[in-house]
């Protein structure tokens, strides 16, 4: 694919996450601190939303899991998903974990240490998120999120990005992910 | 005793309108309310989304004012929509959702949509589920839409 044609668009300098910390879920269920770096010649889609979502992010996450369906079994074995849920008073860590592996099996359920730490993060990729004012135990109320998919490469680096759409072909996005993977490793 | 013809037609006059109003509300006007491509999203999380197009032929806008299953504990209508640069889930005003006369309002993925709060029991892609519909007008409806994990080629618009 010509990279005219993918989807999505790139910042530079491309940010560097590398500098975030989270805690992943997926590979314990008592938690272990993740770094947001790809495997080595690997692609980490990173997404930043929360569990009681029910329209905007399984949108993007079903668009992700069809596209990584779509690719050839050796680049689609290069592709993994973290979810950093901005929700943590409703979300706990291995839900996130159970949540994902519905769409994708190589996936990491993450959450922030804290709050100060989760808006620092948030800074560093460009992340914006608003928790409605809620009591202790209360279980409705309302979160708005920047619904972009990040892509980092193995060095952390933010090198394309996925803004949100709900109705994009995910043969385009399979094509913009392979492109995008075979431009940065050859 | 012109009066009282006067009052006779007067009465009927009234009859015939109450029982025209009757007739048109629960009838017609949602006889010419037509529901297609109808889907609940496979929901990994504690609520879901109901999807549909809602077509309206008659001469009169028509609203959707709420909606009710048995798998989950609250059912509202919502629109997600892009506000300063976030992506924010509101409920719609009034809870009504119109479809103007001889038209067709979708409620698709990042917009309009029924969330359903709190689900129950799990769901499974392929799992049937019944809805009714309620429409301004005294009309209900009720549909079956399938669980999916994303909305079918070829369903949609």
């Amino acid at each position: 694919m010509d990279p005219e044609d993918r989807a999505g668009y790139n910042r530079t300098p491309p940010p560097d996450v590398s500098s975030t910390e989270f805690i992943d879920y997926s590979t314990d269920l008592a938690g272990e601190p993740f770094v947001p770096i790809a495997a080595e010649s690997e692609l980490l889609l990173m997404y930043f939303g929360y569990l009681s979502c029910p329209d905007v992010c399984p949108t993007t996450l079903a668009e992700l899991s069809a596209a990584v369906n779509l690719m050839p079994e050796e680049d689609a074995e290069r592709i993994s998903v973290g979810m950093v849920s901005v929700d943590p008073d409703r979300d706990q860590g291995p839900a996130i974990s159970t949540y994902l592996d519905v769409f994708v099996a190589k996936n990491h359920g993450l959450l922030a240490s804290d709050v100060a730490s989760l808006d620092a993060s948030a800074e560093v990729f460009g992340v914006l998120y608003e928790v409605e004012d809620h009591e202790p135990g209360d279980t409705s109320y309302d979160v708005g999120h920047s619904a972009t998919v990040y892509v980092v490469d193995d060095q952390g680096l933010v090198i394309w990005e996925l803004g949100f759409s709900a109705d994009r072909d995910p043969q385009l996005t399979a094509d913009t992910l392979e492109s995008v993977l075979h431009e940065r490793y050859g | 005793m012109k009066n009282r013809f006067a009052l006779v037609a007067v009465l009927a006059l009234a009859l015939s309108l109450v029982g025209a109003a009757c007739s048109s509300s629960s009838d017609s006007a949602c006889d010419a309310v037509k529901i297609e491509n109808a889907w609940v999203r496979l929901p990994p999380g504690p609520n879901t989304a109901l999807y549909m197009d809602i077509t309206n032929t008659s001469d009169s806008t028509v609203s959707l004012t709420g909606a009710d299953s048995d798998f989950a504990t609250t059912y509202e209508l919502h629109e997600s929509k892009m506000s300063d640069g976030q992506m924010v889930m509101e409920k719609v005003p009034g809870q009504e959702i119109p479809v103007a006369a001889g038209g067709t309002t979708n409620l698709e993925p990042g917009g309009l949509h029924v969330m359903a709060i709190d689900i129950q029991e799990p769901l499974a892609v392929g799992d049937e589920k019944t809805f009714t519909l309620t429409f301004t007008g005294d009309c209900s409806k009720e549909i079956t839409a399938p669980v999916e994990m994303a909305e079918m080629s070829g369903s949609g618009g």
